[in-house]
Formats: C-alpha cells, sequence, structure tokens
C-alpha cells in the first residue's frame, strides 16, 4: 500500500520537477540581469506554495485523469484556494496570514497525500 | 509467426517514426514561439524583478495591488480597511478583491521583494499560463489547431492591449487562469468529486474579478444548451420524463449538468464574506458608454461618429489582419456548434464566442467592455480554428505533399509577420513613482505616526494617487484643479481644498449590520496647511508658475509658522508642523 503511493508519487514528482525546472529557466531568461538566488526563491515560492499544494489535492484523480490534465486542474487549486484559506482563518483568528501560510500549503499537500491513500484503499 | 504479424510491427514502427517527427516539429515550433514570447515580454521589467521604485506602472490602479499585498503582509484583519485606505474612518468593510494581493504579498514574503514588483510579474506569468492552459485543451482537439491558435496571443504585449498589463487590470489577469481550467472541469464533469475543482475555480475567480467569472458562465450555459438540443435531450424529456432516471446514470450531458449544479454550493462558500453588498453591484452604472453612442452595446467598429476615440479602448482594427481571422473564426465555430459533434470543440467554441459577445454589453457593470484587452488570449481558439481550415484547405490544394512542411511554413510565417506588426515598444520606466518618490514614501512608512496627517501637495505625476497610499499612512491630497484655481491667482494661502481616498465603495460596519456611506464627505475639504502634521511636496516643477507657488509656500511655513524640514532628497522635501492646528500664514500676493 505505502509501496504503491510512494511509486505514484515518485512518478508525479517527475512532471512536478519538470516544471519546475522549465518556471526557472523561463524566470532565468526573463529576470537575466536578476540575481540567481532570488530567481530560484521565487520559483520555489510559487512551487511550494501554490503549485505543489494544488496538483497535490487533485492526485485523488490520478487514474481518472491524465497527468498534464491533473497538473492543470492543480495550478488552479493552489492559486485559488490557498489564498482563499487563508482569508478564512485570518476571518476566524485575525492573526496576520504571513505567520501561518507555509503551514497551510504544507497540510495542503498532506491532506493531498492522504487523499490519494484513501482513493487508492477504496479503488481496492 | 506469420506474415500479418511482421506487417503489424513494419506498422508500429512507421506509426512511432511519424509521431516522433511530429512531437519534434511540435517541439521546434513551440521554442520558436517561446523566443518571440519572451522578446516581446522583455519590454515590461528591464530583465529585472526586483527595482528600486514601482516600475512601469503606467496608471493607479497598478499601485492597488502593491497597496493591497501590503495590507495583508502588515495587518491582522483582512475583512476591514486599515485606517489609511478609510481616512480614519472604523469598521469600514474591505470589499476588494484579495486573491491576487495574497497571493502577491506571500512572494513577496518569501524572497524579501517589494510587493509592488509582483504587479508585473504576475500578470505576465498567469498571462503566460493561461495561454498555454488553453493551448494544452486545444490539444485535445487537434495539435495544429493548438499551435496555430498561439499567435493570437502575442498581441496582449502590444498596445492597447497591454493596458491590461501596465493600466492594472491584474485581478483580470489574475483571474483568468482560473476561467481557463475551469474549462478543463467542463470537459471532465461527469468524472466523480470534479465538481468540487470547478466550485473552487468560480470561488476563485469571484473573489479575483467577478465579471470574467460571470461571462465564463455565459459560455457554460451556450455549451449546455447546445448539448442539450443536439443529443434532443430537451425533446426526449418532453416526451418522456421519467427517462431522467437513465439520463443521471448514462448520459455525460446530464451528469455534467448535474455536477455543475453541485458546484454552486463549493462556490457560494468562496463568496460568503460578500454576501451582504452583492446587491449594491448589480445595479452599478456602467461605463461601456464611452465606447458607443448606445447605453447597451459598445460598437466594435472605431468611426469618429460612432465611437468617440479612447486611446486605450480596443476595437477590431487594432486587431490588424487578425480581426478577419477572428470573424471566419466566429462563424466557423457557430457552424461547428449547429452542424458537428464534438463535445470538446463545443467546451471551448461556447466559451470563446460568449466571451467575444460579452465585450460588447455592460450588463456585468463597470468596466465590462475592459475583457477586450485580453481577447488575444481568450480567443485564440477562433483564430486557431481559422488558419487551421485553411491549413486544411491548403493541404487539400497541394494534394497533401509534404504537409508537415506547410503547416510549419504557415505557422513561421504568422509569427514573422505577428513579429513585425505587434512587437511593443519599451514603455517609460517610472511615469509616477520614481527611487526619489519611493524613498519619501518609503520614509513616511517608517517615521510618520499612525495618527498623524499627511497633506501631498500638488506635483507634476500626482495624477495618480493611490500611488501616496503605498505611505500606508493617513494622507489626504490637494484637489488639482482648484490648487490651479489659486495659483491662477497669484496669490498663497494657507487655505487649500482637499481630497482623500478615492476607493468609490464604501461599507461601514454598524451593530451587525452593513451601512453604505458616501465617501465624498471626505472629498473638496477647505482646510489649512497648518492642520496637517506632515506636508510632502516635490520641489521640482515643469510648470515655473507651479514651482514658484508651490517653493513659497513652503518658505512661508518654515519661516512663519512652525514648520521644519525632517526629510528632503533631490525631488522630494516633507515637512514636520510643530504647531497643529496653529495660527497659519495670511494671504500674500505673488509678484
Amino acid at each position: 500500500m505505502n509501496h504503491e503511493i510512494r511509486k505514484i508519487i515518485l512518478k508525479e514528482l517527475k512532471i512536478i520537477g519538470l516544471m519546475f525546472v522549465l518556471f526557472y529557466l523561463m524566470f532565468q531568461i526573463h529576470y537575466y540581469k536578476e540575481n540567481l538566488f532570488i530567481i530560484l526563491k521565487i520559483a520555489i515560492a510559487h512551487f511550494y506554495l501554490f503549485i505543489i499544494p494544488g496538483y497535490s489535492l487533485c492526485l485523488m484523480f490520478y487514474d481518472k485523469i491524465e497527468r498534464l490534465d491533473r497538473l492543470v486542474l492543480g495550478i488552479g487549486v493552489g492559486y485559488g484556494l490557498q489564498p482563499f484559506l487563508l482569508y478564512a482563518i485570518n476571518d476566524i483568528t485575525r492573526i496576520n496570514v504571513m505567520r501561518y501560510n507555509i503551514y497551510v500549503s504544507g497540510a495542503l499537500i498532506m491532506i493531498g497525500v492522504l487523499m490519494l491513500k484513501y482513493t487508492i484503499l477504496d479503488k481496492k | 509467426m506469420g506474415v500479418n504479424d511482421t506487417n503489424k510491427e513494419e506498422l508500429e514502427l512507421k506509426f512511432k517514426t511519424d509521431f516522433f517527427k511530429k512531437v519534434r516539429l511540435e517541439f521546434v515550433l513551440l521554442v520558436i514561439f517561446a523566443i518571440i514570447l519572451l522578446k516581446f515580454i522583455s519590454v515590461f521589467d528591464g530583465g529585472l524583478l526586483a527595482h528600486p521604485a514601482p516600475y512601469n506602472h503606467l496608471a493607479g490602479d497598478m499601485f492597488n495591488i502593491g497597496i493591497y499585498a501590503d495590507f495583508v503582509k502588515y495587518e491582522n484583519d483582512l475583512a476591514t480597511l486599515p485606517f489609511y485606505l478609510s481616512q480614519g474612518v472604523k469598521n469600514v468593510v474591505n470589499i476588494f478583491s484579495m486573491t491576487g494581493p495574497i497571493i502577491t504579498a506571500q512572494l513577496s514574503q518569501f524572497t524579501g521583494i517589494e510587493s509592488y514588483d509582483f504587479t508585473m510579474h504576475i500578470s505576465l506569468l498567469f498571462i503566460i499560463l493561461s495561454t498555454a492552459i488553453l493551448y494544452i485543451f486545444l490539444r485535445k482537439i487537434d495539435n495544429k489547431l493548438a499551435l496555430l491558435s498561439l499567435p493570437l496571443s502575442l498581441l496582449v504585449f502590444k498596445w492597447p492591449f497591454q493596458y491590461a498589463i501596465t493600466w492594472g487590470m491584474h485581478m483580470s489577469n489574475v483571474n483568468m487562469i482560473f476561467i481557463v481550467v475551469s474549462l478543463f472541469c467542463l470537459f471532465y464533469l461527469d468524472k466523480k468529486y470534479i465538481f468540487i475543482v470547478l466550485g473552487i475555480m468560480n470561488g476563485a475567480g469571484f473573489l479575483s474579478h467577478a465579471r470574467e467569472t460571470l461571462m465564463f458562465n455565459t459560455g457554460v450555459a451556450l455549451y449546455f444548451l447546445v448539448r442539450l438540443i443536439k443529443e434532443k435531450i430537451l425533446i426526449n424529456l418532453a416526451k418522456n420524463p421519467a427517462s431522467i432516471k437513465n439520463y443521471l446514470k448514462e448520459n455525460t450531458t446530464i451528469i455534467s449538468l448535474k455536477n455543475y449544479i453541485y458546484s454552486v454550493p463549493v462556490m457560494l462558500i468562496f463568496m460568503y464574506r460578500y454576501f451582504p453588498i452583492l446587491g449594491s453591484f448589480l445595479y452599478r452604472k456602467s461605463t461601456t458608454l464611452l465606447y458607443g453612442t448606445n447605453q447597451l452595446f459598445a460598437y466594435l467598429p472605431q468611426t469618429k461618429t460612432v465611437s468617440p476615440n479612447v486611446f486605450h479602448h480596443v476595437f477590431f482594427p487594432h486587431f490588424l489582419f487578425y480581426q478577419y481571422l477572428l470573424v471566419i473564426g466566429l462563424i466557423a465555430a457557430i457552424y461547428f456548434l449547429i452542424f458537428k459533434n464534438n463535445r470538446t470543440a463545443d467546451i471551448i467554441l461556447s466559451f470563446s464566442i460568449m466571451i467575444l459577445a460579452n465585450g460588447f454589453f455592460s450588463i456585468f457593470g463597470n468596466k465590462t467592455a475592459q475583457i477586450r484587452h485580453l481577447w488575444p488570449v481568450l480567443l485564440i481558439p477562433l483564430v486557431g480554428l481559422s488558419l487551421y481550415m485553411l491549413n486544411s484547405y491548403l493541404k487539400k490544394a497541394t494534394k497533401e505533399k509534404s504537409s508537415n512542411l506547410l503547416f510549419a511554413a504557415m505557422f513561421l510565417g504568422i509569427i514573422i509577420i505577428t513579429a513585425i506588426y505587434f512587437t511593443p515598444e519599451s514603455t517609460s520606466d517610472y511615469p509616477f513613482s520614481d527611487p526619489y518618490t519611493w524613498d519619501a514614501i518609503k520614509w513616511i512608512r517608517l517615521n510618520v505616526e499612525n495618527d498623524a496627517k499627511t497633506l501631498i501637495l500638488f506635483g507634476d505625476r500626482h495624477n495618480q494617487e493611490t500611488m501616496f497610499y503605498l505611505t500606508l499612512k493617513n494622507q489626504f491630497r490637494t484637489n488639482r484643479d482648484k490648487y490651479f484655481e489659486q495659483i491662477s491667482k497669484n496669490i498663497i494661502s494657507s487655505k487649500v481644498i482637499t481630497q482623500g481616498v478615492i476607493f468609490g465603495e464604501f461599507y461601514v460596519r454598524v451593530n451587525n449590520t452593513i451601512v453604505e456611506k458616501d465617501r465624498s464627505i471626505f472629498s473638496n475639504v477647505k482646510e489649512s496647511l497648518c492642520d496637517y502634521n506632515y506636508i510632502y511636496s516635490d520641489k521640482y516643477s515643469q510648470i515655473p508658475q507651479v514651482q514658484t507657488y508651490v517653493i513659497k509656500s513652503l518658505e512661508k511655513l518654515i519661516k512663519e509658522n512652525n514648520f521644519v524640514v525632517v526629510y528632503q532628497n533631490d525631488l522630494v522635501v516633507i515637512l514636520k508642523n510643530n504647531d497643529i492646528g496653529g495660527i497659519c500664514f495670511e494671504d500674500e500676493v505673488l509678484l
């Protein structure tokens, strides 16, 4: 079971890695005068905060939707859901969103993996 | 092992070789497109992400995102406007679309770069991502159609379309990604749980910029209508209502429609904050009048009699030769919708037709016709369709010999023509804000007390007042016309007509209910310069009369009143008042 999840995640990480390289290259060419470290940080920010959480949540469709389309859905979910959750949590707690945004993204990634696990269990 | 098996293997080998050839050609053409794209977008930020001041911000709306992103970064309550955006009034409800600012604030925090630098970054990134997503969707229909669609998207970087990037349509640009991802949700809507993703996309769209989401949903309505008619579902249901049970189990359109309805509650969860004030947006006066003489229709052809020439508006002639491809594409799309039975094509063509149609109407309120600035991205399927048809026609005419070569030549030809006619020119680096102004704004941020009032005197480039909201302090500005009147009289006066923040909507929460208030109560108030804690002014003006007047006023404040210079650089000077509310200098005739 865990082996199966690991296998799926490793496969999925390949497309994420490819996308990351593409993003990084695009930023590097466009911001050619910018510090390399800043370019790396901005690419990591996009991926960690939005794209990976969104993609992770869409893992539940791993056997229904092809990978590239899941990536597209994941991009939408990441940029759409994460900011809304931050806003909603702020509405309840009145805590500055900058203090918990990275944890929310981390939690979304974890939830995505758990949902994948339950999808596989459900299938079996 | 027979003869048949060998043939099959050979066929497979042939197929694979052909496939790799195609993939390689597609890859090469995509790389060429990417090079042109990178060249086009290079004019927007001078090769840098971080700039010493808001860069290429050509209008006040550009500054809004940076302001609200800083609001997200520094404040604890996002539902209530901070004092510097509400002129000190408490409990003012924040109704600004917050998705873009929250994304911007996080990127700014993560990289340590100022928020304003991400306004351009996000606009460009989201436009490119949206184009790529549409391309991936169009590949489901045909690879060649998808590739031929791409060149039109380059127009978005050329004036007047680039208004979307440099004049502050940031929220629409953010929303664009949600509406193009929604197309994929429609494609998979018969699958279990996809309605949740569609709900998230629609909800995020409403929080980003509701109008485009409404427009997308008119496309969804057309798609379902077309499918229901084509599959004769409506007729069958009218004859036999009990057949709905079978449809709900087996028919993709009905299952999709059911799931679309399921997505609505998910979307409503996103909108929970906006329910109390939703009604007020529906009767907002439209500005589409500026596009034409008719209140409902915004005329497309730009003529002197019908459409007043507002320089940043988009009309069909701005598309040059693409306008004819758009018209042909539109006719072909309508033909396909009626006579062909391709679900994927129905989704994307319904969407494009309705996005085009919505550019003529003002039913969704203020500035609806601004969608035209994003037509180069959102209408790529129409141009792709007409070019694809042209390619098919040429292929037949040449008897299908070397069709890939023909296709590549056609793609490259269009890219080259687009590059010749639509390469954007570099714009002014710092049209309003510059490093001196930004340095002064930062000084105010760090040194001015929260309860202090700062007056911004008239400056040549101060007409985009939102730039001063970046001070994150309570600030007022002199009314430009009234100030000019005063200067023309040649009398230096300590009395000035001032105005506060200009954001239109103003809702205050009073005892758990929300009351709408008129923000104009802060406008055109006659006040004394000595009522302010700080006076901010440019030292130079291109109008000599203004410069003399301003400098004399500042000198009088220092000599005759209790003002001292607390900050200055080559352009800006800031005075501090040590006797707030004291008696100010008397009027003096300027010789």
